[in-house]
């Protein structure tokens, strides 16, 4: 069984999660004066690394709150999750 | 023809179950009053408080009340109010009187949710066939609530007291299959009994 640990609720199981993609990405705050391809790029495109990933996650089944989480998309091991308007943790290089 | 809204539960067909091991019962027309306030709105929470005369649930899982009404945690800044059926609205005008000035969200759920109270002492053995929370963590004493799901359906389980009472809150659009979900999971410890 794979265990997310919810901001809120606690360590609960993944069936319980639903992941909403990639986090951290800011809606600009000019979208009439910037370009089509800036706001394509803000629209559709998006990091696909190998190794560290942020994510926003909800806790359907439970708290229903949204959270961020930071991934390992090699391993799928789940690093840190932390509350949303919460800082993006470094990277550390080990 | 009458235009008269009827009252009635979709489960009032189902045959409770009452047996040494596992009893499962309909819990009928609670007032439900899902209550939100903002988190760090500390004044509307103390306001609460001071309407209710208890303090409301701090952290997850935690559940407080007294005679009249009873507290469940839903979120960091959402609850779940439980009162009896013909007092909720006074419950409701009072609330929503004592937090007119705050940012806040009062809604009356009471026929959005069902009720059933499972009990007995294979009543979590029942639950774990198909609930992912691990019951050596969560609902380990009375007073606590834990939201999750039962095969398909999302629950809000709030364990009554420190024997094996669990009141079970469903969708009602869920509730018909959730009692026969439960129903069919209990057959196995009763038949055990005879």
């Amino acid at each position: 069984m794979f265990i997310i640990n919810c901001p809120y609720c606690g360590e609960r199981d993944q069936t319980e999660f639903t992941c909403h993609g990639e986090a951290h990405i800011a809606r600009p705050d000019n979208p009439s004066e910037i370009s089509d391809e800036e706001w394509g790029k803000y629209l559709f495109f998006r990091e696909n690394p190998k190794g560290t990933h942020f994510e926003r996650w909800t806790h359907d089944h439970g708290c229903r709150r949204w959270f961020n989480v930071m991934r390992d998309t090699v391993t799928d091991q789940i690093i840190k999750t932390y509350k949303m308007g919460e800082a993006k943790p470094v990277i550390s290089n080990e | 023809m009458s235009n008269q809204p009827q009252i009635f539960s979709p489960l009032t067909q189902k045959e409770k179950i009452a047996s040494d091991n596992i009893s499962l019962e309909l819990i009928d027309f609670i007032g439900k009053i899902n209550v939100r306030l903002k988190e760090d709105d500390v004044q509307a929470r103390d306001a609460v408080e001071k309407y209710l005369t208890y303090s409301l649930p701090k952290s997850a899982g935690e559940v407080t009340g007294n005679n009249e009404t009873r507290v469940l945690w839903l979120g960091p800044n959402e609850y779940l109010l439980l009162s009896e059926d013909e007092k909720k609205d006074n419950v409701i005008n009072g609330l929503r009187e004592i937090l007119s000035d705050s940012f806040c969200a009062i809604t009356d759920v009471s026929d959005y949710y069902l009720t059933m109270r499972l009990s007995g002492p294979k009543s979590i053995e029942v639950l774990t066939k198909a609930c992912p929370l691990n019951f050596d963590q969560y609902l380990t004493k009375g007073n606590s609530c834990a939201q999750s799901y039962i095969s398909k359906a999302t629950v809000l389980i709030d364990r009554l007291s420190d024997d094996l009472v669990f009141d079970i809150s469903v969708r009602w659009s869920f509730a018909d299959y959730l009692w026969d979900w439960l129903a069919d999971s209990s057959n196995e410890f009763i038949l055990s009994e005879k």
